[in-house]
């Protein structure tokens, strides 16, 4: 007989981080519908427990089934059945609550986005926060407007990470009618806290952590709390989630609007790129565009460039977790890092067009340009940084070192790259001593071998 | 996949790796012997020739290094075994220290042939990039702390490091080099039998060093993995 559509069962999971050993043996079935307080003191292992059952993170050992299905196996239809409410809101600080809500939704592969939006805006009382900057939000608000994204595809399982904090007592209490009315629909919720209030007044089954140990499971009584409201959610129509282009042209374009928004890619790489080519322009002879010297302060410009545009596009993934809304929606991993890509790739053609004119008006003196070259070279330099750039930039950010590691790390890999690039550029010039057609093979080599390693290893980067 | 639990490298045997010390040691000295008693002198490069056979074999043993850091990254990230991230770890550090070797002998080569130490012949700098590679590769490990977000991370860059390896072999090709064409190529060998045979035994002695160190070099991984268990 086949498992209920949502039973979830932690089978002996342990989970170390580094040699401390966070979980142990954890091992409980919760079957639909069923209300679970997980608590436990802090360090007790609650927080890791509930990102193994959304499969944010992997079980060092054990596994985490629902529907007798592996989440670690899990395609895009079991990552359908879960919700998570974070610490952070896994949303963007620049977008509106509104923006969020449609960019997760068009993840989802929901149909309907706005009428089920329509229907949580109503639920949720979040009518007047929507059309605002998530940025300018209380911890409340916001906190309201991680439900309604956790809970836009009306998930079989619900998973809140101490929900509760920073509440005042009139939400939660709104809160928490909302949980029972969604129990009440056959939803199973689990969610982790410390508040002995909250134990009391909902859940049906407690679970205590102490040191990554179960050490207590027990049922609970009747909580005080009824379900007053009506649950907050409308049943999406589903159509297919995005596949690997349209889920990434959908994180590009998310990029993008965050990019118009602050700005802060262009505003931050175009200064440096406009200063370091003024600087050398001063110390460069003129006309001398044939030795190199010139050509690679132009690629030397626009390596920093990219790096400071990529490290700022993967920084805002970090800001408020949005990397683990991309991770929790049913799209390939690949799509996240390829719609990275995409969109710091439009931000440097930018600078690079801007960095480009400058260059030739500044330091290229008389020379006589081969267009179709000196662009096809640009495109082609540009493509290889991005490429190698928007994949280290996530490791960077996981490092104790943070964004000042990028440069160590793809400064190395992009050399051939980089002396390809000058090459063909003083090519382009009229300098160089030819073999044009070698050069445009190594960076062509070079941005293929590389693009296919960055799409096979990026989920590595992202996913513990 | 879940992580494995086994996250301590095997360690050598005693006796095993008393006995590859040893046979590490008789290699090196007869190929000492080789280099400077059997195999004759260069009649155009005369005494500084015999840097070949160290040269040769110390990059040979970098390439290997490379690929078994390769092979061991691609292997952790199936498997999310530690043991693998071990092998790579040892690999690279293994590989870094032959592949300095290779830089150095080169350039002492490179003074001797050319009149200076350093030209920015393609494939000496493809050795330099390798080597750079190398050391971002330690830095990265040194700058994470977790050992499994470490060996993700390092396993990433073990993998896109050697997507630059074609390139340093096909650089002979595509780039104009000052470097010595290859020696030994399929049908044709183009040097007298006797350094030949040194520098065939060169690379089994390098390569038979490399186990040796690598093994080492987990054992000493071993060691620490206790200490921090017991230290927890």
């Amino acid at each position: 007989m086949s498992a209920p559509a949502s039973r979830l069962v932690v089978d002996g999971v342990g989970k170390d981080y580094g040699y401390r050993h966070v979980l142990r043996d954890v091992a409980f079935t919760v079957e639909e519908g069923e209300f679970v307080a997980l608590v436990g003191a802090n360090g007790a292992g609650k927080t890791t427990l509930l990102r193994l059952i959304a499969g944010l993170a992997r079980p060092t050992q054990g596994s985490v089934r629902i529907a007798d299905v592996d989440l670690r196996r899990a395609g895009p239809g079991l990552r359908r059945r879960i919700g998570f409410v974070s610490h952070e809101s896994l949303l963007y600080a620049e977008l509106t609550g509104m923006e969020n809500l449609r960019f997760h939704a068009r993840l989802l592969g929901i149909a309907d986005a706005d009428a089920v939006i329509a229907g949580l805006r109503d639920a949720l009382d979040l009518a007047a926060i929507l059309d605002r900057p998530v940025r300018v939000l209380s911890r409340g608000n916001r906190q309201r407007l991680a439900l309604a994204r956790a809970l836009l595809h009306a998930p079989r399982v619900l998973l809140l990470d101490e929900p509760f904090t920073g509440l005042d007592e009139a939400t939660s209490t709104r809160l928490l009618d909302t949980l029972h009315a969604l129990v009440a629909t056959g939803r199973t919720v689990i969610l982790t806290t410390h508040d002995r209030a909250v134990v009391e007044a909902g859940p049906r089954r407690l679970i205590r952590l102490d040191a990554g140990v179960v050490v207590e499971d027990r049922a609970l009584q009747p909580g005080t709390a009824a379900a007053t409201l009506p649950a907050p959610v409308v049943q999406p129509s589903f159509r297919t989630p995005p596949a690997l282009v349209a889920a990434a042209a959908a994180v590009a374009g998310k990029d993008l609007r965050l990019e118009l928004r602050s700005r802060d890619a262009l505003g931050s790489a175009g200064l440096f790129a406009l200063c370091v080519l003024v600087t050398a322009s001063f110390t460069s002879p003129a006309n001398e565009t044939a030795n190199g010297m010139a050509t690679g302060v132009l690629w030397i410009s626009l390596l920093f460039a990219t790096l400071l545009a990529v490290g700022r596009s993967m920084g805002r993934e970090q800001a408020e977790r949005g990397i683990e809304g991309l991770l929790l929606a049913p799209i390939p991993r690949a799509a996240i890092y390829l719609g990275k890509t995409v969109a710091s790739l439009v931000v440097l053609a930018i600078l690079a067009v801007a960095v480009s004119v400058l260059f030739l008006a500044l330091m290229a003196g008389s020379a006589t340009v081969d267009w179709a070259g000196f662009a096809g070279t640009i495109a082609l330099g540009t493509l290889g940084l991005v490429i190698v750039g928007s994949l280290f930039s996530g490791i960077a950010l996981g490092s104790r070192l943070g964004e000042s590691l990028l440069p160590m790390l793809v400064m190395p890999v992009v050399i051939p790259l980089m002396v390809g690039s000058v090459e063909l550029t003083r090519s382009a010039l009229g300098g160089g001593a030819g073999g044009v057609l070698q050069w445009l093979a190594i960076l062509g080599a070079f941005d293929v071998m590389m693009l296919v390693a960055a799409l096979a290893t990026f989920v590595h980067v992202v996913e513990e | 996949m879940s992580h494995t639990v086994s996250t301590v490298a095997t360690e050598p045997a005693p006796q095993r790796a008393r006995w590859l010390g040893w046979l590490t040691t008789a290699m090196l000295a007869v190929f000492a012997w080789l280099c400077f008693g059997y195999a004759p002198e260069d009649t155009i490069q005369g005494q500084v020739q015999r840097l070949f056979y160290p040269h040769v074999s110390s990059a040979w043993v970098a390439g290997l290094a490379f690929l078994v850091v390769f092979v061991s990254s691609v292997a952790y990230l199936v498997t999310r075994d530690l043991v693998w991230d071990a092998r790579a770890a040892a690999s690279a550090e293994v590989g870094l220290l032959f592949t300095t070797g290779t830089l150095a002998l080169g350039m002492l080569w490179g003074k001797a042939s050319w009149g200076a130490y350093w030209v920015w012949d393609p494939r000496l700098t493809a050795v330099l990039v390798l080597w750079l590679l190398y050391l971002a590769y330690m830095a990265l490990r040194s700058y994470v702390d977790d050992p499994h977000r470490r060996g993700r991370f390092s396993a990433v860059l073990g993998i896109v490091a050697f997507v630059d390896v074609p390139i340093i072999y096909f650089s002979v090709k595509w780039w104009r080099t000052q470097h010595p064409s290859y020696v030994i190529q399929p049908g044709m060998v183009n040097m007298p039998l006797p350094m030949l045979w040194t520098l065939l035994f060169g690379v089994a002695t390098f390569t038979v060093l490399y186990i040796h160190l690598a093994r080492q070099r987990m054992a000493l991984q071993r060691l620490r993995q206790h200490l921090a268990e017991v230290a927890r």
